[in-house]
Order: C-alpha cells, then sequence, then structure tokens
C-alpha cells in the first residue's frame, strides 16, 4: 500500500529518531512511503493561539499537499502524532470551498500511526524487540478526538521482552498544549509533575507516548528532576529489533 | 444596537496572571484540591458504571437542553402563562441590576428583615447578598458549604462544593473565631454546629431566595435540588419564596425532568441520585397548609439570549451545573476556582464568563487551558467546551480588527506577542526552505541555550519553557535532510519543485 | 425591573419596552440570527468516541462496559435494599398494628420524647396505636414547638423502588388542586428523624415513573412534591460524608405489605 507520510514539524526538526523508526516501522509492515518534502507544518500551533491569519495558510497548504498525493496514488496518510493527525479535522471548518472539501479528503484518509497499524493494516506484531518496563501516556487529541486508545497497548504488548503497566495518570493532560505550555508555565509544569510523581512510583524505565510535544514536555521535566524514568516515542519502540533497557537507543 | 451592560459581580479575572502564581504557591490548596477532585472523580466513575446505557442518557440529556434552547422564547412563554396560572409571579430581568431591583421590591414589600438563602450561583452572579445588605436585609447563606465562605468573607470557589480549597482545621478555627468558643475536630461535629447554628435563621427569615435547577414550561414548574435539606427549609419556612433563574434553565416538559435528574447526581457528585428533589408547582392554597404563601420566579438574561445567535456558542447554554468539568479539569486541579477571579470558574466558567461579561472583562481565561478536551468527555450534555475556547481564543486574536472585541492589558500585551511570532512562523513555514532555515535556527539555539542557560532570556516569550523544563536535546539535522528522506520522496520520480 | 401593566385594567397602554419585553426580543433575534446565519467557521468535528474514562483504558483493548445486573426482584425488596444502601432504614409490616409496634420500637431506641404527627388519616391511626411515654403533637402545634419534636410521622404518598425514594406531596389538603395532599410538610423535615408509612401498592419501579404519576394531570400538580432519599447529608467539608445536615439524621420507611 502506498502511504502518504506526515512527519510533522516538531519531529522532523527535533527527534529524527523518531521519525526514521516510523519510516522503518511502515516499510517492516509492508509499505510504500511516500514523502513530500514540500510539507512543512499542519498549522495547529497558530488555529490553538486563535491566530486564525496565519493558522490558514499554513494548514491549507499542507491540506493541498496531501490531498495532491492522494490523488496520485495514496491510499492513506500516516501521522506519527494524535494532534496533527486530529487538526486535518478542524481544518474542514476552518478553511473554505475546495480547500475544505479537499481536507474533508484528507481527515478521511488520515491515521494516527498506531490507529493505522491496527485498526487499517491489521497489525498487532510488528516484530519488534524491546526490553524494559514502559507506561503508556494517552496523548489528549489523539486520545479525545480520534478515539485511540486500545490500538498502541496491543501494539505495545506485542512487543518482545517488554512489559506494559498501566498509569493511573495515563489519560491526564502532560500540560504542553502548544503555548499554553510557555505562557502558563508554573501550571504547565504542576500538570507534568502530577503526571511524573505517579509515573516514578510504577518503576518503569520509560513513558511511552505518540506524540513528539507531549514527550518534550514529559522529558523536559523529568530531565529538571533529574528522573531516572525517559521517554520514548511509540515508532522507536515498534522499529526496535532487540533494544535492551539502559543501553543506547 | 444598544444591549442591556450583562455583568458578572466581583468580577476579577483581569488578575487571572497575578491570581495563578499565588495559587500555586498555595500548597495547602493544592493538596485540598488535588484530593476533593481525586475523590469526586473515583465516585463519578463508581456511579457511572451502574447506569446501564450511559451513551443514551447523555444523548436524552443533550437533546432536551438543546431542544428548550432552539425555541427558548416560546418555552419561556409558555412558563409565564402555566406557573402565573398556579399562582406563581413571573419577573423578567434583563440584567443583573433589573434582578436585583426584583428581589429587593419583593422584600421592601413584605417588610422582610432576614433571608434565608439556598445555594445559588445566578445570586452570586447578580451580587444579590451585597444588595441586601445594602438595603438593610440580612442574607443568611444556608448551604454547609456556602456559610462557610459567608463566614470567611469569601467567595465560593467551587460551584457545587463551595469551601472545596478549606481543610477541616481551616474550618474549625474559622467557627471557633467567629462563633467566640471551641469547636469539635471532626466533620459531623462541624456539621452539627452549623445545623443548629443556621435552624434559628431558618425560624425567623422572612423571606426564602434559591436559584432553580429546571423550570418546566408544560406545567409552571420548577425543580430544586439537593442533598442538606436547606433548599427545602428555604422554600418551605418562610412566607415569602423567591427563585431566580436564567433564562436557560427551562426545559420544555415535566417528563424531561427524569434523563436530567438521573445524570445531574451521577456525573456531578458521583451519586445515584441527589437526596431531595423538590418540585414546587405554586403556593399552598390554604392558610393552613405548610409552605410559601407567595412565591415568585426571576426570569434572569443577563447576557445569556446573546450566546444563543451562534450555534456553537449557544452550546454553552445546555449547561447543568454538575460540576463534573472542573473536577476533571487539570488546570482547575493546580490552581482552584479563586483564581479565576468569577463565580463560574473552571471549563466552564471560562466559556461562560467571558461570553457574559465580555471578553474585555475576562480573556485571560479562554487561555487558561491546554485544550485537553477532558472536560467535553465528561459533560453530560456534550458541550463543546474546547471548541468555544477555541472560538473565544479567535475572537481575541482578531481584537484589533473589526471585531473589536476587546481585550484586558494582559491579553493584549500577549497577544502582540503572538501576533509578530505567529506572523514570523507563518513566513517561514510558507515556504520548505524557510522553514528549514527556522528549524535550523530553532536547533541551534535549544543547543546553544541548554550548554548556556543565561542564553534564555533572548527567546522571548519562549522562555517560560526553561522554568522547570529543559529543552530537548536538538538533532544535528532534521530527517527531512537525511537520505531516508530523500529515499523516499525519490520515490515518485525525483524532488518535487519547492 | 418588570413593570408590565396590568393588561387587565381597562383602557390599559400597549405595554410599553420593559424588561419582559427586552429579554423575548434578545432571544428572538439571537435565535434569527442562528438561523441564517451559516455553520460557524472552525467549529470542532465530533470526536471519534465519546468514551469516558470508565469505558475505555483497558489493556487488553476490550472497550467493556460495566453492565448492571438487575435481577426480577420485587419492587418491596428492590426498595429495601435502595434505601439501605442510602443509610436509610426500611421496615417490612403486614399489618397496621405491626406499623405501630416498628414506631415504637423507634421510639424507644431513640428515646424520643417528642413526636409530631401529620394529618393522614392513617398516620393517625396508626400513631394512636403507639403506647404513650412520649409527648405527642398534632400539626396544628406551631412551628416553634415543632422545631422542639425529636421524631415526625407522615405519609408518603409514592415509594420509588430503584433508589429508596419516598415521594411526598403537599400543600394542598382541600384537594382544590387535585388529588388531596398532607398539610404538614414540615413534619417530614424539621424533627431528626422521620419515619414515613408507605403502602406497598404506592410503589413504582423507577423515579420517571413517580413523576409521570404526580403529574398524571399535568394542570393540576400538587403545590409541593418531594422527592426524599434516605436521610440528608453533606460532603462540603474535605469531601467526606455526613449524615444529618438540615433535613433529618435519621429517615426511616415502615412499608405496609398489606396496603
Amino acid at each position: 500500500m502506498q502511504v502518504a507520510l506526515f512527519i510533522t514539524c516538531l519531529m522532523d526538526q527535533f527527534r529524527t529518531s523518531a521519525a526514521e523508526a516510523t519510516v522503518e516501522v511502515l516499510e517492516r509492515c509492508g509499505c510504500d512511503v511516500v514523502f513530500d518534502p514540500r510539507q512543512t507544518c499542519c498549522g495547529q500551533p497558530a488555529f490553538n493561539a486563535g491566530q486564525h491569519d496565519a493558522a490558514i495558510p499554513v494548514c491549507r497548504s499542507a491540506i493541498r499537499i496531501l490531498d495532491e498525493q492522494l490523488q496520485d496514488g495514496c491510499e492513506a496518510i500516516v501521522v506519527p502524532s494524535g494532534s496533527c493527525a486530529a487538526m486535518f479535522r478542524h481544518a474542514i471548518g476552518l478553511l473554505d470551498g475546495a480547500d475544505a472539501e479537499a481536507a474533508s479528503r484528507v481527515a478521511k484518509a488520515s491515521y494516527e500511526l498506531s490507529a493505522f497499524l491496527v485498526n487499517r493494516l491489521d497489525r498487532i506484531d510488528v516484530d519488534a524487540g524491546w526490553t524494559g518496563r514502559v507506561a503508556w501516556h494517552d496523548a489528549c487529541h489523539g486520545l479525545r478526538e480520534l478515539g485511540i486508545a486500545s490500538e498502541p497497548r496491543r501494539l505495545l504488548q506485542a512487543v518482545r521482552g517488554l512489559e506494559l503497566v498501566e498509569s493511573a495518570t495515563c489519560d491526564r493532560c502532560c500540560g504542553f498544549g502548544g503555548t499554553f505550555s510557555v505562557n502558563l508555565p508554573g501550571i504547565s509544569v504542576g500538570m507534568a509533575d502530577d503526571k511524573i510523581d505517579e509515573l516514578e512510583s510504577l518503576g518503569i524505565d520509560a513513558v511511552v507516548s505518540g506524540d513528539t510535544s507531549c514527550l518534550m514536555q514529559l522529558e523536559g521535566r523529568l530531565a529538571a528532576r533529574g528522573s531516572t524514568v525517559r521517554g520514548v516515542h511509540l515508532a522507536e519502540i515498534l522499529a526496535s529489533r532487540d533494544h535492551a533497557s539502559g543501553s543506547e537507543s | 444596537m444598544s444591549e442591556p451592560a450583562a455583568s458578572i459581580h466581583h468580577l476579577h479575572a483581569d488578575r487571572f496572571a497575578e491570581l495563578v502564581p499565588r495559587a500555586l504557591a498555595n500548597v495547602e490548596l493544592r493538596g485540598a484540591l488535588a484530593n476533593a477532585t481525586d475523590t469526586i472523580r473515583n465516585r463519578r466513575a463508581t456511579a457511572l458504571a451502574g447506569v446501564d446505557d450511559l451513551q443514551a442518557l447523555r444523548g436524552r440529556a443533550k437533546a432536551i437542553k438543546s431542544e428548550a434552547l432552539e425555541h427558548l422564547d416560546e418555552h419561556l412563554e409558555r412558563f409565564e402563562k402555566t406557573a402565573e396560572a398556579n399562582g406563581i409571579k413571573v419577573h423578567w430581568a434583563s440584567d443583573a441590576e433589573a434582578a436585583r431591583a426584583v428581589v429587593l421590591d419583593i422584600a421592601a414589600r413584605t417588610g422582610a428583615r432576614i433571608a434565608v438563602k439556598a445555594k445559588s450561583m445566578v445570586s452570586e452572579e447578580i451580587g444579590l447578598n451585597d444588595a441586601l445588605i445594602d438595603a438593610g436585609v440580612v442574607p443568611v447563606e444556608t448551604d454547609l458549604g456556602e456559610w462557610i465562605v459567608q463566614l470567611a468573607e469569601e467567595t465560593p470557589s467551587h460551584i457545587l462544593v463551595p469551601a472545596i480549597h478549606k481543610r477541616r482545621r481551616e474550618i474549625r478555627d474559622l467557627f471557633a473565631r467567629v462563633l467566640g468558643r471551641p469547636m469539635p475536630d471532626d466533620a459531623p461535629g462541624l456539621t452539627a454546629i452549623a445545623r443548629n447554628e443556621l435552624r434559628t435563621h431558618f425560624a425567623t427569615a422572612d423571606l426564602g431566595i434559591s436559584g432553580a435547577n429546571f423550570l418546566v414550561a408544560e406545567t409552571g414548574s420548577f425543580l430544586l435540588i439537593e442533598n442538606e435539606g436547606n433548599i427545602r427549609l428555604t422554600t418551605s419556612l418562610p412566607k415569602v419564596h423567591v427563585a431566580i433563574a436564567g433564562i436557560e434553565k427551562i426545559v420544555p416538559r415535566l417528563e424531561d425532568l427524569a434523563p436530567l435528574v438521573r445524570i445531574i447526581a451521577r456525573n456531578g457528585t458521583g451519586q445515584p441520585i441527589s437526596c431531595y428533589q423538590t418540585l414546587v408547582s405554586g403556593p399552598k392554597t390554604s392558610p393552613d397548609d405548610d409552605g410559601p404563601e407567595e412565591i415568585h420566579v426571576v426570569l434572569l438574561d443577563n447576557g445569556r439570549s446573546r450566546l444563543l445567535a451562534d450555534e456553537l456558542t449557544a452550546e454553552t447554554l445546555r449547561c447543568i451545573r454538575c460540576s463534573a468539568c472542573l473536577n476533571v479539569c487539570p488546570v482547575y486541579r493546580q490552581i482552584g476556582g479563586h483564581a479565576y477571579g468569577s463565580v463560574y470558574p473552571g471549563p466552564i466558567g471560562a466559556i461562560l464568563t467571558p461570553q457574559i461579561a465580555g471578553l474585555h472583562a475576562a480573556s485571560q481565561l479562554p487561555d487558561a487551558s491546554s485544550l485537553c478536551g477532558a472536560c467535553r468527555e465528561v459533560c453530560p450534555v456534550d458541550i463543546d467546551i474546547p471548541g468555544v475556547l477555541l472560538h473565544l481564543r479567535h475572537q481575541a486574536a482578531a481584537s484589533d480588527e473589526d471585531d473589536a472585541a476587546g481585550v484586558d492589558p494582559v491579553t493584549e500585551t500577549k497577544n502582540r506577542a503572538a501576533r509578530r511570532g505567529f506572523g514570523l512562523w507563518r513566513w517561514a513555514m510558507a515556504s520548505p526552505a524557510r522553514y528549514a532555515m527556522l528549524g535550523r535556527i530553532g536547533r541551534i539555539s535549544v543547543r546553544a541555550i541548554r550548554r548556556v542557560p543565561r542564553l534564555s532570556r533572548f527567546i522571548g516569550p519562549l522562555r517560560g519553557w526553561c522554568d522547570g523544563r529543559e529543552l530537548p536535546p536538538a538533532p544535528d539535522r532534521s530527517f527531512r535532510d537525511g537520505s531516508t528522506a530523500r529515499r523516499i520522496s525519490a520515490r515518485n520520480g525525483g524532488r518535487r519543485g519547492e | 425591573m418588570d413593570r408590565r401593566l396590568d393588561e387587565s385594567a381597562p383602557g390599559t397602554e400597549a405595554v410599553v419596552e420593559n424588561d419582559r419585553s427586552r429579554v423575548l426580543a434578545d432571544v428572538r433575534r439571537a435565535l434569527a440570527s442562528a438561523r441564517t446565519e451559516g455553520k460557524r467557521r472552525g467549529h470542532g468535528p465530533e470526536p471519534a468516541t465519546a468514551a469516558t474514562p470508565v469505558e475505555r483504558n483497558s489493556v487488553d483493548g476490550s472497550m467493556a462496559t460495566h453492565a448492571v445486573e438487575r435481577s426480577d426482584t420485587d419492587l418491596i425488596t428492590e426498595f429495601q435494599s435502595a434505601l439501605d444502601a442510602v443509610q436509610g432504614v426500611c421496615h417490612r409490616v403486614t399489618s397496621d398494628s405491626g406499623a405501630a409496634e416498628v414506631l415504637q420500637a423507634i421510639i424507644a431506641d431513640l428515646a424520643v420524647r417528642r413526636v409530631v404527627r401529620s394529618d393522614d388519616e392513617l398516620v393517625i391511626d396508626v400513631v394512636e396505636r403507639v403506647v404513650g411515654g412520649f409527648e405527642l403533637l398534632d400539626p396544628d402545634r406551631d412551628r416553634n414547638a415543632m422545631l422542639e419534636c425529636d421524631l415526625g410521622v407522615s405519609r408518603a404518598t409514592l415509594g420509588v423502588a430503584e433508589h429508596g425514594t419516598i415521594v411526598m406531596t403537599s400543600g394542598d389538603a382541600a384537594g382544590d388542586r387535585g388529588r388531596r395532599t398532607e398539610r404538614q410538610r414540615l413534619v417530614s423535615l424539621l424533627p431528626e428523624t422521620h419515619v414515613a408509612l408507605l403502602a406497598a401498592s404506592d410503589i413504582m419501579h423507577t423515579w420517571d415513573q413517580a413523576l409521570e404519576d404526580v403529574g398524571s394531570d399535568r394542570r393540576r400538580l400538587p403545590p409541593t412534591t418531594t422527592f426524599a432519599t434516605g436521610p440528608s447529608r453533606t460532603a462540603d467539608i474535605e469531601l467526606e460524608l455526613v449524615l444529618g445536615v438540615h433535613g433529618p439524621r435519621h429517615q426511616h420507611v415502615v412499608v405496609l405489605e398489606h396496603r
């Protein structure tokens, strides 16, 4: 299956390991991955801040590029981020006319990574190996706007050597929220602490998320607290063949 | 088009930025909030597990409220007709001042000296207590939580549990100070104190003031929901009962009450049903009966009608005040209700307050959210709170153009920076080359600041990140500069033009 | 302030602009505006699932719903266990004298000295059978006297089995608005202990059914209908559950199975 990859600006620029891993996993599952390098950002940061003047042109551009890929033969769009995938649905109401129709097509064909693997490809076992004890963090947009909850858990459970435990705060917001994280930093950090206090009690090696932004937030606070808990992107685990906890990934 | 001036009493949402750090530094408060919200959340989860078809129930509640709002004028007129046929006097108030005037007029006419009050957020909204005091009528709050905050000369910090921010020992000390004698240390003992103190007021009050949870257009009735029994006393003992309700409290039919009663307790406090529901359909028919001789209902607009003009903002009026959104909100959990500076705090407060009082008076509140959506998830009537927050943020961002919503100074400063920042961002995102350049600069800056933290002061508003968090380790090159990206973009026959 | 003119007065001028007309006009204008304007730009899409934390969050991927098991017990038993669950006490009797015995026992247990009763016929009859040792007030006494009472006995018009709720109607003792109601609602409210007499045949299954019964004539509802489920309670102090606030601390319901 030919799939268009929307890599997301944050992952492209700040977490290349996860980006490479995303491609690795998709190709391992037999996908023909196509990346259009004209893509930049989905527009969400500006949209969430109410800055439509900035959000609309950027969002429109992303929608047009992806829609073109759909016309050119891509059957699906894979996004290794719940929030960016969810943004394409908001694009329908944000854009006008033909662009809104394109957004509709794009939204319909878009999948967050774990949803794509499980719901579209019917794959639970991607032949991954990652030794360690982890807990899953439900990123808000993926969870509440896209309904993603069981998919990443099932994928993780199939990973060789991985022990998945449930975090009681798994569905609590990490505190990122875009510009919220810098405009109300005290609250943002407090929210991260709520989760981290509980995560640290679980004796895990890492917290796993499907969103680069959540990981930036949690890892940023974990590091400041000198915690032994790390952050890992779902793709990084799924692409591993034989990672052993404690070794460099 | 001149509009009546809608207002919220003692609103100080413009101080949000200043109140937040104070709340965050208050360790006691944060402990109390964490404990309380965790408790209510768990109770709610248990209570909802006992509902056979939760989604269907929520759907019904949402449908009833939506239907009511869609033809609100008709239902309001019908209610007036049926209520008056029952002997209930119906008054209309376009704004807070009008509502206060109605109540003061009734108090004056009936010669009331003491008014007992059941918990009513609307009465706080219109500043009724201060107006009563000015007019020489003593208002006594009878809901335990409200009485506590009244004694403490504070405002409620939660719409269902007004003193949620207070620890038990704080309450004990408060009672001891105000009543001038030593107090028991346990909750039952403190509650008994309140019961005895308030009993005397119930017996001597001339006027009982309440809100109303729902008004029934079909029968001219209204429903009051509670656990303590103070509403029953407030509406049974005094000769005159006044109920104040926002116009959005109307439901079309008597049977509509059932699904709403069913869901409000489970969703709000985690009980299968609240202890008492009182359905009032008129004053007593003979002097020998118990109950008030006169019953008044005040229908309050105070900015609500404006919300009906837009499909999205109208959803705000579906709210049945269950407070579930406050109990799941991770932001409320950190800062509590007082930081919002409004009678209505939390997620519902963040959208209701600016829409009633105007964005200029509460523009920081829509920003007090990470848009996590937990509120919408628990809302029994499915209000798209994140959607309304986004709408208000857009209004605030566009405020200096023709929308002219006007914002408070803190928001104005933030908006200016955001406009500049996102202007640059937009310019960069418009071309892959510029985007790549901005990305490269970003990674270089991040690496530099990680080595020399003092440099963070140069990144403007983004430096808020560095307070308590490390910046991410920035890779040397981006994904798209690598060989994988080249390989998979080469699949379509060479790189697409820029 | 509502300055609506008395429309029944002869020669009344047309109603001038006042709060009533303003509110209705504002509502109508807004509704009209919503009907003509298209869907708001940027309105969020429907979420893919409205799952609550209770329904999702299972590691094995199943979205288990927690169905409640409801067996076909008879209404009285359901009523009793529901009332028990909210710290009320249900007594089942098969005769009026049985009811009197229960009442006698409660009075003795709680060392009750003053009792007030409502004017319902059944209540009068049952209370008459209770052996003395306490002062009995009838509902004509003033309210200050009633405030000194330890226990009140009245009739429940209906019961709701699913929650252990009793339904009391009051305010229309002459039956002007429909069916006769009890005169004294303070009897069930002021004393620390309330004993309600409930005929088994008056027990409905759901709150909805009780509401429907009370409102069977939509134009003549009782002035006040009170649904009471267990003793009064609060969680206003640190969320700790405390029973007995302003309403009764003890809620007893005597179900007369023979009626």
